[in-house]
């Protein structure tokens, strides 16, 4: 019986744990909702928006680099948001090398966007960097068409 | 503060008189004279120092022209105002002429106005040319070396200054265009390259790394309509227990929701999403994953197909989540290595059987096949000595040089053939049970 109830609490805990360690934090929430309700333009274009999202933390000194692949033919724009005030993103593309691609930039205060047709199938890289403002939470999301 | 010479008399005996059936801006018909923007201290007489002012107000050229060129002592405004339209001569909207140009009667490259008063028979023509030249003559210009005798003659004995006049006009802009357009060139893309910290920082996650393979067919929808239905295969066995197989397995089946989607045929997304919530019972996915069964038949039912996409990717990132709750997480990679493979060979097939270059050059992935390799060296023990595992790690290793191709290299059918059967023989191991 003592045995069965240790298993218990103990089951207890690392579900609390786990919750603790897997719960997303208000600025991810928020910055997840407006980047949603950001790319919500994109999809009345016709775009499909990707059910996964990336979360990262950057600053003035700090960026966040996330690698996708993409394919050739299809429209890409890639959205995020940090919905938090006086900050000024930037998204920008770059090819598997490394080095800038030309693609359409949107930037509004605590929201960013890139548009890029890629010529070439293959591995790209998507950087979100923070201009000006403390640092953020971001949440980036991609849609295609 | 400029003074307006409307209403002022001419000194210098009447200006030619424009037909009545111009509408050129600059006449004023009620005053019998050119309508001029204002002068401060003139000679005593009305400055027609206009130029350029066939409907566009060019306050940047005459701002050029004016600063460094104009000398004598005394200040001439060549912006022109307009009575009904004042506040304009505020904000000049100097770009705008390019594209107004043929609403402006402009006919030259270089903002000139057209010079035969009677090559299309418009009455807009007519007349212009006279007093376009009856104001040019009247603009003092050092570098011109012309000199204040100007106003002395009739206007129109000045007319040699006009080739003088619009070659330095044209030569300036063509000496622009250059640096404007480095300008443009250096804002397009202004960004500098990764560093290699970057690159190397770089993060990869399989919800944003991996594409869906409703990615991967969309693109290939761009060369006309494929015919989905050609690339359904036969129901898969869902009998098997080992817990690898039946990842790889769900992966696969997604990949085949997406197909029946792309096909528009309801009855077989509905016949793949009882396989799906069937596979993910059995990897013991919560309730709500199961809970996607229901909205999958029902927009199946409504012809929702894009809905559908984006719940067949949904179910699946569902899957995965409940995978990683149970502490399955390493059978996530499976399931999105299982849909890779089945994808590739969808595509594969699509594009043999109508060969397109843009298509195959979609098959170009290689960090998405070295990224899925390098999760599956990385499984625990117990899953790396699964004999599955094993031959698809050795098969990826095939697969990964087949599609790791540069960038303007065009796969050929035979290269293509190669990798569907590559592909195939994969998802056939992956669909037989033990």
């Amino acid at each position: 019986m003592n045995r069965l109830a240790l298993v218990v609490v103990a089951n207890c805990l690392f579900a609390i744990q786990w919750c603790i360690a897997e719960a997303e934090t208000d600025e991810q929430v928020a910055a997840r909702s407006d980047a949603i309700d950001f790319a919500g333009a994109f999809q009345n274009d016709g775009f499909k928006i990707r059910d996964g999202t990336y979360f990262g933390k950057i600053s003035k000194d700090h960026s966040a680099v996330v690698a996708v692949n993409l394919y050739n033919g299809n429209a890409y724009w890639f959205a995020a948001s940090t919905a938090e005030k006086a900050e000024k993103l930037k998204i920008s593309v770059f090819d598997e090398a490394g080095m800038p691609v030309s693609y359409e930039p949107f930037q509004s205060g605590t929201r960013a966007a890139a548009g890029f047709s890629p010529e070439a199938s293959g591995l790209y890289y998507v950087k979100v960097a923070l201009e000006d403002g403390p640092p953020a939470t971001f949440c980036l999301i991609y849609s295609y068409k | 503060m400029f003074l307006c010479a409307k209403g002022i008399p001419p000194l210098y005996g009447p200006l030619p008189k424009a037909p009545s059936n111009s509408p050129d801006r600059s006449w004023i018909p009620e005053i019998g004279l050119l309508q001029s923007s204002c002068s401060r201290v003139g000679r005593a007489r009305i400055s027609n120092r206009v130029i350029l002012d066939h409907r566009i107000r060019e306050k940047v050229t005459t701002d050029f022209i004016q600063s460094p060129f104009v000398r004598w002592s005394r200040e001439f405004q060549f912006q022109q105002l307009s009575n009904t339209h004042v506040l304009n001569a505020l904000e000049t909207d100097i770009f705008q002429s390019v594209p107004h140009r043929n609403a402006l009667r402009i006919q030259h490259a270089f903002l000139r106005h057209h010079d035969n008063a009677h090559l299309h028979g418009s009455p807009h023509n007519r007349g212009s040319f006279l007093l376009r030249q009856v104001k040019i003559p009247r603009i003092d210009v050092l570098t011109l070396s012309i000199d204040a005798g100007l106003d002395t003659g009739p206007p129109i004995d000045k007319l040699r200054l006009m080739p003088f006049l619009r070659k330095w006009l044209q030569l300036s802009i063509i000496a622009l265009v250059p640096s404007i357009s480095a300008l443009a060139e250096e804002q397009k893309s202004p960004d500098k390259p990764l560093s290699p910290d970057e690159l190397k920082s770089a993060v990869s996650i399989d919800a944003l790394t991996v594409p869906t393979p409703g990615e991967f067919f969309k693109a290939i929808e761009k060369g006309g309509k494929p015919n989905w239905t050609s690339e359904y295969r036969p129901p898969v066995s869902i009998k098997s227990t080992d817990r690898a197989q039946m990842a790889l397995n769900l992966g696969t089946l997604i990949a085949d929701g997406y197909i029946a989607v792309e096909a528009q045929d309801g009855q077989q997304v509905k016949n793949i999403g009882k396989d799906v919530l069937a596979l993910a019972k059995k990897l013991s996915v919560s309730q709500t994953v199961l809970a996607r069964g229901a909205s999958i038949t029902q927009f199946a039912e409504n012809n929702a197909w894009d809905q559908l996409n984006e719940e067949l990717e949904a179910t699946q990132n569902e899957v995965k989540k409940a995978l990683e709750e149970n502490r399955d997480v390493d059978l996530i990679t499976l399931v999105s290595v299982g849909g890779w493979i089945r994808g590739t060979e969808v595509v594969t097939g699509l594009v043999m059987q109508n060969y397109d270059a843009d298509n195959a050059k979609l098959l170009r992935q290689p960090a998405l096949v070295a990224f899925l390799r390098d999760k599956l060296t990385r499984l625990p023990d117990r899953l790396q000595k699964d004999p599955l595992v094993q031959r698809l790690v050795h098969e990826l290793d095939d697969i990964q040089k087949m599609v790791s191709f540069a960038a303007d290299h065009v796969p050929t059918v035979e290269e293509v053939k190669e990798l569907n059967t590559a592909s195939a023989k994969l998802t056939k191991e992956i669909a037989v049970s033990e």
